[in-house]
């Protein structure tokens, strides 16, 4: 059984480590020749490969740190404080993160346009501060966190803000990079924002490079595409022990 | 260990872009021609015509001419493309009709106009199709 176990899970790792593999592989390749043509053309005659990739770390690390700082105390607030209507609010969160982003993309269009913002980073960045999930996820952990640790820390200060930063967010460590890494992924991959709200190619991103490959030559994809891969792994290889300790909702012990 | 060794990959990947970022250009541009362009030039070529005695006269004609030079080497027209997302220079050999020849200069009938700009001086020899960088 142990064997058969291997054997399966090896071949669904092959499967799925495929694409990736092929992708590599055809960045070193030419018309199915082995090239580094496809290398040359993206590192020095695609320069604006270079502003979109910037572009997508800064836009990433920035809406990933921002978050953090909302939704710990938002988080913080929905597990221990107590008010009316909390119960609907969150429901109205959930429902939030439920929505497809085709059906929000254009509420939020408007809402930018209207205040000036379309073709500025902060028409990346602003509508994706306040993404509910890492609200919703957190607020799963939060409520197993251990009330006397926060009682006792009552007793020495009256600051909320003190309170969780004292004695919330230490316990939350494991929660935070899971939940930072999710955030810095879904940041790192977005391609319909940047598509509808900047028009101007030196403040895109990477995805929207890939997807508009008709523009460039044929061979600068591939290799822009493992580009792309690298940043996102060497986080998901930073965090791998966090995310998995943090993949297990709920569980401080 | 682990962490050490990611930490410098991590290094080393993002000073490879930011390096590359700032030096593509420079690097791209190193091994291009760097070509000067202008307007074709005009020369004088005699011309004999009957004035309303019948007498034959000469006489001179201004008109678009290429050194004859330029015209072993190939005339180039420089003009502009979108090549990855940017505007760049290129060159296009052009068919030149030569006419009369005088001091060196052949007159130009066709293949190029005089709106054209072409190449005057390249410090490396050009092709066809070929991206170049105007000084």
């Amino acid at each position: 059984m142990k064997r058969l176990n291997a054997v399966l899970f090896t071949a669904l790792a092959v499967i799925f480590l495929l694409p990736v593999a092929a992708t590599v592989v055809l960045s070193f390749s030419v018309d199915g020749a082995a090239s580094l043509q496809g290398w040359g053309d993206l590192l020095f005659d695609c320069f604006v490969f270079y502003p979109q990739f910037w572009n997508s770390v800064i836009y990433a690390a920035v809406i990933t740190l921002v978050q953090l700082v909302v939704i710990i105390p938002c988080a913080f607030g929905f597990s221990q404080a107590k008010f009316r209507g909390k119960g609907a609010l969150f429901v109205f969160y959930i429902i939030l993160m439920m929505m497809p982003l085709q059906v929000t993309i254009l509420p939020n269009y408007i809402g930018l346009r209207d205040m000036g913002l379309i073709n500025t980073p902060f028409a990346i960045i602003l509508p994706a501060i306040f993404s509910p999930f890492g609200v919703v996820v957190m607020n799963q952990y939060m409520k197993n966190i251990d009330s006397s640790v926060i009682e006792a820390a009552r007793l020495e200060t009256n600051s909320v803000v003190r309170i969780m930063l004292v004695s919330v967010v230490p316990q939350l460590r494991v929660c935070i990079f899971a939940v930072a890494l999710f955030v810095f992924a879904d940041c790192w991959n977005m391609l319909e924002q940047p598509m509808l709200f900047l028009k101007d190619t030196t403040l895109q991103t990477v995805p929207v490079f890939i997807s508009n490959a008709a523009e460039y030559a044929g061979s600068v994809m591939f290799p822009a595409a493992v580009i792309f891969m690298v940043p996102v792994l060497l986080i998901y290889l930073f965090f791998s022990e966090n995310l998995e300790k943090g993949l297990t909702f709920g569980d401080l012990s | 260990m682990k962490t050490k060794i990611l930490i410098i990959i991590t290094a080393v990947f993002f000073a490879v872009m930011l390096v590359l970022t700032f030096s593509s250009r420079s690097i791209h541009e190193a091994g291009l021609p760097h070509v000067k362009a202008g307007r074709l030039s005009e020369a004088e070529f005699p011309i004999e015509f009957t004035d309303e005695n019948g007498d034959v006269m000469t006489g001179f004609r201004q008109s678009p001419a290429v050194t004859k030079e330029q015209l072993e080497h190939g005339v180039y027209i420089l003009y502009t493309a979108e090549k990855n997302g940017e505007v760049r220079d290129f060159v296009q050999r052009a068919e030149i009709v030569p006419g009369a020849e005088c001091d060196g200069y052949i007159e130009v009938l066709g293949g190029v106009t005089s709106y054209d700009k072409i190449v005057l001086e390249s410090d490396r020899d050009i092709t066809d199709g070929e991206v170049v960088v105007e000084k």
